[in-house]
């Protein structure tokens, strides 16, 4: 359940912030909406405001101005935090207790039934991949990827409707990403609402459905990625005599209108890695000598890029 | 504003989970019985003195053993899950500030409770509690139980304070503050400042007696458990008071 959502499941109106002797605002009238089933990523160099600025949208801060709400109720209230799950940069755990009964803390934490917990508890663990013999091992012997992961199980046991990850995938193994991205992404889909700090901009690239770049506090640039989850991808050809007319017929077979077609190269959106092998494959299959295929990288780069160095 | 379970039991964990920690509360316990079945021995055999007396020895204790086990439990009950970073985990859950200082003051409170009745429940065993009226014994006990809600409320407060001193540098530069405070009360004459410094050492070290108008072997419980059940009060008000304007980020230009 949620309060009034018009302004979606995480709003920030003008929110800044000033820390005590500090310079210059650490935040600047910054405003944001995600709405359910959006994940929203911040970006920036060091120090320009991104984990102040999750700080205010979680309500561990009071912004100087502005106000920050999640699921329509304001962020210092206890129904709120009912929505809320939270993976921070730093892992400050309880690192005493054994990662089982770290977790089982968090599910009693967020009111969750007594009854579910050891299941609830044991299906998280498993779903974050962590292994079993680390259940009852103290956190403190965990390694970075395995605080990462059961960070993760954290947000995720008190079943939130908003999530607020910062460098989600810091420290995982490849493996770890993947999976951590597809939980993301699952979470996105079945109706919640993400925002995610990183400076991991081709993860970003391929999570995101619109990105904001913070610079000295502010707002400088706000991207609508493609297509979201979807994916910028490329196949490249032998250039040959007639070879452009047959990618462009199976491009056009598959609906993709959109595509950048040149001589020998065509960049096009697609849903999902899934849909770039059934294009790949058609285009085989049509006759055409493939020589490459894969993601476009560097769309972000170019973005924060450029944002980075907007007015100098 | 209620206690959290999950807080509550996370706390006793805590508590239990480090070896140093039980290795010296149960060096507490044991003196605490070798001084109470002593004093009991004492009483059985008749030859009790005012010097060493039952509430004398009861009140006695709870002002050094309580207040040594309180330290040695209490210390970082809050601070330390802020120098960690794990209050904010914790404060994002729906529960309230004021609800999350209460139950770590409850946890931390019914450890000392445990340590007390263990006290009584070896002077009652061993035969020790017969120079005194079951009245008055009572009253001494509520009075000491008074006194130790009330020390388990100024070292949770103490641990709620935005300083990077810790309790114990945070009880030290108190200390000075009175000792400085006595000594200009001395060298101007000055009562209203001897009353402070009284005032101060009550507050801090919370205990039995003795007060104006102390009863028996110097002892006032009634004046000691409404005094105490005030700073129980006000500690803990001040102590949630703190962590709820407290702001948590460990931003790069941030506090």
């Amino acid at each position: 359940m949620t309060g009034s959502d018009d302004d979606g499941m995480i709003s920030g109106r003008g929110l800044s912030k000033t820390y005590r002797g500090g310079r210059r605002p650490a935040l600047d009238n910054v405003s944001l909406r995600v709405q359910a089933g959006e994940i929203l990523g911040v970006i920036g160099p060091n120090g320009s405001g991104k984990t102040t600025l999750m700080s205010c949208l979680l309500g561990l801060l009071r912004p100087d101005q502005g106000e920050a709400r999640v699921g329509g109720f304001p962020v210092a209230g206890i129904p709120a935090r009912s929505l809320v799950g939270y993976l921070p940069e730093r892992l400050g755990f309880d690192r005493w207790m054994k990662g089982s009964d770290f977790l089982a803390y968090h599910h009693a934490l967020a009111g969750q039934p007594a009854s579910d917990r050891s299941g609830d508890v044991e299906a998280m663990l498993t779903d974050v991949g962590l292994e079993r013999a680390a259940w009852s091992r103290p956190i403190r012997g965990y390694s970075r990827g395995m605080l990462q992961r059961i960070g993760m199980a954290q947000a995720l046991i008190g079943k939130p409707r908003c999530l607020f990850l910062d460098e989600p995938t810091s420290g995982m193994d490849p493996d770890g990403v993947l999976q951590t991205r597809a939980r993301i992404q699952a979470f996105a889909a079945s109706g919640g609402a993400v925002v995610i700090n990183s400076h991991q901009l081709d993860q970003l690239g391929k999570l995101c459905h619109h990105v904001l770049f913070l610079k000295e506090g502010r707002l400088e640039a706000h991207q609508r990625l493609q297509g979201g989850a979807g994916l910028s991808w490329f196949v490249e050809w032998l250039a040959k005599e007639g070879v452009a007319s047959k990618a462009k017929a199976v491009l056009d077979k598959l609906g993709l209108e959109g595509a950048r077609l040149a001589k020998s190269t065509a960049r096009v959106d697609v849903a999902d890695e899934e849909a770039a092998a059934a294009l790949v494959a058609a285009m085989v299959k049509a006759g055409v000598p493939v020589l490459a295929a894969g993601p476009v990288k560097g769309d972000l780069e170019r973005f924060f890029t450029g944002a980075a160095h907007a007015g100098e | 504003m209620r206690v959290n379970r999950a807080v509550y039991l996370n706390t006793l964990r805590w508590f239990l989970d480090s070896p140093a920690r039980l290795m010296a509360a149960g060096l507490m316990a044991f003196l605490a019985y070798l001084a109470v079945g002593g004093m009991a021995h004492i009483q059985i055999n008749g030859v009790a003195s005012g010097l060493f007396s039952t509430p004398g020895a009861l009140a006695g204790g709870g002002d050094k053993a309580l207040v040594l086990l309180a330290w040695i439990l209490g210390v970082g009950v809050i601070r330390r899950e802020v120098a960690s970073g794990a209050i904010q985990l914790v404060l994002l859950r729906p529960l309230t500030r004021a609800s999350y200082v209460l139950s770590k003051w409850a946890a931390l409170a019914t450890l000392m409770l445990a340590f007390l009745v263990f006290c009584y429940g070896v002077l009652l065993l061993r035969g020790g509690a017969s120079s005194m009226a079951p009245g008055d014994l009572g009253l001494l006990f509520g009075a000491q139980a008074v006194q130790t809600l009330a020390l388990a409320a100024v070292l949770t407060c103490l641990s709620a304070v935005p300083f990077n001193l810790g309790e114990l540098g945070l009880l030290l530069l108190a200390v000075v503050g009175l000792l400085i405070t006595a000594h200009y009360a001395e060298s101007l004459d000055q009562a209203w400042m001897r009353s402070l410094v009284d005032f101060g050492y009550k507050v801090l070290f919370p205990r039995v007696g003795p007060f104006t108008g102390a009863g028996t072997d110097g002892v006032d419980s009634v004046a000691s458990l409404l005094f105490n059940a005030g700073v129980t009060m006000a500690a803990l008000g001040s102590g949630m008071a703190m962590l709820q304007r407290r702001e948590f980020t460990y931003a790069e230009t941030g506090p």
